[in-house]
């Protein structure tokens, strides 16, 4: 066979970018006979750039027709972008999108093409592999957390390819994880602190800079008192960064103005939920069977947390668990899902009530753990008398049958997972009897405290997790918007850009740590050089609360440094008595004084960890443990999760607690805002890498067609939302994917930064 | 023979169009191999690597045979390639592709030594192994042969015996074919193939 491939495959090797890592040059090398019998002149030739869009570069005469491109994105990513076309030996791979191979998950044709046939428009013909040094690490996007390996060549990022992690990415990431990396050593990078002189920011040293900010911290907490001060802390930052960030407001200065919720994310919450009541550890999403049901609330996964799309898509259609997925709208997971449910966006609480309800008036519920676990079950049982079935269906606009069905469903099911996404979140925020009733749902049916059963909020980024464990939360200060409206006098903004994410009024000292001079940062009195993911060690904790280490795979760009060392500096110029010389000793406190966090050092997240291959649906059935493979390459290993309250304390008892559901708002002419966020948008981090600008959409509202025919629009027509006093012009698309009476409008892009959520909205032709 | 599915698997041949096909010794079992791998190397769809690839490596070395550039070793290669199509293909197309050249190597494996070792084509089909010869005794000497080759390859007077220029000779035939005389005869296994022509020069 091999000989036959070699007949048709051309010598390409010394200049391909899979030399060195190719499987057909390794299984020719181990096996293959050293003279081809096949006569040089009768060999295929075919075109060797078809630019398979905007990402991958196909090589057509080093295809083997293997069609495992094509699998992957039918199979696993599900985006039919790619087929086969002509026969025999013309046998081609073509992309039958537009715009060309138009998939979240094209990257990962790259590595499993066999031979180089498919290669990065980014990395191609850039570096052999073997001159690439992999560092490994974590994506620093969105919540997945997925294991990475940074390659790295002359202190530059060369590519980014997935680390094997079969709990977390398997083998996959998204194309945002794999392409978006030259942030890191973009050329606009901070290199030096700068110092507001005059109406300029100038140069200025570290020592200047830092004891210019320590200064006047400490002024204005003498003049104004501590409360004076606030600290908004992104979350991207690392876990290090956060827990010293709070530490120096909390203990040093004494203020107790934290946040981390800036712009669209300020909808982050359900952090006492997942406390609680968090999926046990060893939930692996990718290998959930038809034991499990698996709730999807109020989420994207599709553009929020790709791979996790991925992984529950390959849940259902290989071990057939049980999807099932609510939202007040038509998200690409609803596809697969056994059951797809659009409530009415606000009557989230009156779904949820419908559903417990349901369970009840059944007899479903989990008497055991109720007997042994929860305080307050007949209670709470007559306080839901009013609220029938039928009452809650009309209120949440979901059929009763249809209710009842997903009730018994999640009742009967030997495990059931919540996951509850940024809709679910603002719904909860907005009103308590969400958070109340999701609580409820898991407690009554017993489903926590185990692996597969309890609640993943799914946050919006890679860190998001960790700044709520470190309290990076409004509770007694004041919240993100106070803080951006001049509420403090002195405000210390790290790795976020509350500027660019809504009103800001400039306090009275503003001191800006990041990446690029963004928005806030122009209006600074001083800019303080970060370094990015890249450059350093620490940890994140995902979405599934699981704590990840990354190592530095670059030197520091220009005079950057991490953000603890800079607020360690900052907090021994105001009188702390902080020794931290590396990252790993500020996790050692961590791991020493949170409990959660608790044995969590440097060293044990590095340990290599085995994980039960899982039986595969199809073919290779094994039961061999895995090792985390490319975790032995530097030692560092999938991480750990925390355990949440059900888990960790097999004996606490848990109140159930009852909100009445929020006035249901009247009926309004006007539409429901419904903002959705697209994987590509206008963020820092990826305005700074061209490659992937052109998958940035171009930004659109979407309306029902009910509403569309009275608004007399057109898919494709120019339509004018107005809200609050914006009024923003975009492009329709009618295509039946939100409900009447909504209408959806991707955030981030151009023109629709700050969406308000929930907000109503006037739609009229232009 | 009766025709039913045992007797016709027994044979190595398959119950279904193209399974069975009759031919007489005016047709050379090598070319017919060659032929049918044509038609497979045209309808294969591609998807599987042998059928794919190995019928075009069957091909390629049934068409050097036709054309006396045969090698030692090639009926070994070619039974080793028809054995790896056979078992991996993964359509019945691309498993029962290589039964011409299997069937034919089994009963006319004569065929393909002459081909190979003696330059011989005996139905005298393969133009590499062939040569057209124009027998003075009985040529008229009438011009048509002349006047229709299409290389222009025959020299001769009105009357006077032709003869042939085997520089250019293309072997297309058309002076067998319009000879009234029947003065044109294919001959084969003269003396030398193609390969040892080239061995000649080299030496
Ligand atoms: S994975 Fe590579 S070799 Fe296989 S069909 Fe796709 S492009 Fe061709
Ligand atoms: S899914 Fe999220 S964590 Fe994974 S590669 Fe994509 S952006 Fe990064």
């Amino acid at each position: 066979m091999l000989e036959f491939l070699l007949t048709s495959h051309p010598l390409d090797c010394p200049i391909c970018d899979k030399g060195g890592e190719c499987p057909l040059q390794n299984l020719t090398m181990a096996y293959g006979p050293g003279k081809s019998r096949f006569p040089v002149e009768s060999k295929f030739h075919n075109e060797k750039r078809v630019p398979l869009g905007d990402l991958i570069m196909l090589d057509r005469e080093r295809c083997i027709q293997c069609s495992r491109c094509v699998r992957l994105q039918d199979e696993i990513a599900d985006d039919h972008v790619l087929g086969f076309q002509a026969r025999g030996r013309g046998l081609e791979i073509v992309s039958l999108s537009d715009p060309p191979f138009d998939s979240k998950f094209s990257g990962n044709t790259i590595d499993i093409c066999p031979v180089g046939a498919l290669t990065s428009r980014d990395f191609r013909l850039s570096a052999r592999v073997w001159e690439v040094r992999d560092y490994p690490s974590v994506c620093a996007h969105c919540s997945v957390g997925c294991n990475i390996l940074i390659g790295e060549r002359d202190h530059d990022i060369k590519r980014i390819v997935p680390r094997e992690n079969e709990s977390v990415n398997e083998i996959f990431l998204c194309d945002k994880g794999r392409f978006v990396h030259h942030f890191a050593t973009a050329p606009e990078r901070l290199t030096t602190p700068l110092i507001r002189r005059g109406w300029k920011l100038e140069v200025g040293s570290w020592n200047e800079a830092l004891n210019l900010v320590a200064s006047k911290f400490a002024e204005t907490r003498t003049q104004h008192g501590a409360s004076a001060l606030g600290g908004l802390g992104g979350d991207r930052a690392s876990n290090e960064d956060l827990y010293l960030f709070q530490k120096l407001f909390r203990q040093v200065i004494g203020s107790n103005n934290l946040e981390h919720r800036v712009g669209w994310s300020a909808t982050n919450v359900g952090a006492d939920l997942v406390r609680l009541y968090g999926a046990g550890v060893g939930t692996n999403l990718g290998a959930l069977d038809k034991n499990v049901t698996v709730l999807v609330l109020g989420a994207d996964p599709e553009e929020e947390q790709p791979v996790i799309r991925l992984r529950l898509t390959k849940s259902v259609r290989w071990y057939g668990a049980n999807l099932i997925v609510a939202n007040g709208r038509v998200t690409k997971l609803a596809k697969h899902a056994k059951q797809s449910l659009v409530y009415k966006y606000g009557a989230e609480a009156y779904f949820l009530l419908g559903v417990i309800r349901a369970i009840v008036d059944e007899g479903l519920e989990n008497r055991d753990f109720i007997a042994a676990r929860v305080a307050n079950f007949e209670e709470f049982a007559k306080s839901l008398e009013p609220n029938t079935v039928e009452r809650c269906a009309e209120l949440c606009h979901v059929k009763p049958e249809k209710i009842r069905d997903a009730a018994r469903q999640i009742a009967q099911s030997p495990n059931l997972l919540i996951l509850s996404g940024r809709e679910a979140m603002f719904a909860q925020q907005n009103d308590p009897a969400v958070a109340s009733g999701i609580a409820a749902l898991l407690l009554i049916t017993g489903h926590v405290g185990r692996a597969n059963n309890g609640l993943i909020a799914l946050y919006p980024h890679n860190n998001s997790m960790g700044a709520l464990d470190f309290g990076l939360l409004s509770e007694g200060g004041l919240s993100v918007r106070e803080m951006a409206s001049g509420k403090v006098r002195a405000l210390y903004a790290m790795a976020c850009d509350p500027a660019a994410a809504g009103e800001f009024t400039k306090p009275a000292f503003l001191v800006v740590q990041d990446l690029f001079l963004t928005e806030t940062a122009k209006l600074a009195d001083v800019v303080l050089p970060a370094q990015s993911f890249a450059e350093r060690e620490g940890t994140f904790t995902n979405t599934e609360r699981r704590v990840q280490l990354f190592r530095a795979a670059l030197k520091p760009i220009g005079e950057s440094k991490p953000d603890w060392w800079i607020i360690a500096e900052i907090a021994k110029r105001l009188g702390a008595e902080w020794k931290y010389g590396r990252s790993s000793e500020i996790m050692e406190e961590i791991a020493a004084t949170a409990p959660r966090y608790a044995g969590m050092t440097y060293a044990a997240l590095a340990e290599n960890v085995k994980m039960p291959r899982p039986a595969y649906g199809q073919g290779n059935p094994s039961d061999q443990p895995t090792e985390i493979a490319m975790g032995e390459l530097e030692n560092v290993s999938s991480g750990k999760a925390w355990r949440s309250v059900a888990e960790s304390e097999p004996n606490a008892k848990f109140e159930l607690v009852w909100n009445e559901p929020g006035q249901q708002s009247p009926e309004d002419s006007r539409q429901y805002l419904a903002v959705a966020r697209s994987l590509y948008d206008r963020g820092t981090l990826m305005s700074q890498t061209q490659i992937v600008r052109p998958r940035v959409p171009k930004p659109w509202v979407e309306i029902n067609s009910q509403d569309a025919e009275q608004l007399g629009i057109e898919n494709g027509a120019r339509v004018r939302v107005s809200f609050d006093s914006r009024v923003i012009e975009l492009t329709a698309r009618v295509d039946g994917h939100v409900p009447p009476d909504a209408v959806l409008i991707p955030s981030n892009l151009d023109g629709t930064a700050a969406l308000p959520l929930g907000a109503r909205v006037k739609v009229e032709k232009v | 023979m009766p025709i039913d599915y045992e007797s016709l698997t027994a044979l190595g041949a398959i119950m279904g169009s193209g399974g069975l096909v009759v031919v007489d010794e005016d047709t050379c079992m090598v070319d017919l191999a060659r032929y049918f791998m044509n038609f497979v190397q045209e309808e294969s769809c591609g998807k599987c690597t042998p059928c794919r690839l190995g019928t075009k490596a069957m091909l390629d070395t049934l068409t050097r045979i036709t054309q006396g550039r045969g090698e030692a070793g090639d009926i070994e290669y070619l039974a080793e390639l028809a054995d790896a199509v056979k078992t991996s293909a993964l359509c019945g197309l691309g498993q029962t592709a290589p039964n011409p050249v299997l069937t034919t190597l089994r009963y006319f494996h004569d065929e393909y030594a002459e081909h190979l070792y003696g330059g011989v084509c005996r139905a005298r089909v393969c133009k590499g192994l062939i040569r057209y010869e124009i027998i003075p005794e009985l040529c008229a000497g009438c011009l048509v042969c002349l006047r229709n080759c299409t290389m222009n390859a025959i020299v001769g007077e009105k009357l006077k015996p032709h003869s042939i220029n085997y520089a250019l000779c293309g072997k297309c035939g058309v002076c067998k074919a319009l000879c009234k005389f029947d003065a044109v005869r294919v001959t084969t296994g003269n003396g030398y193939s193609l390969k040892q022509l080239d061995r000649a020069i080299v030496q």
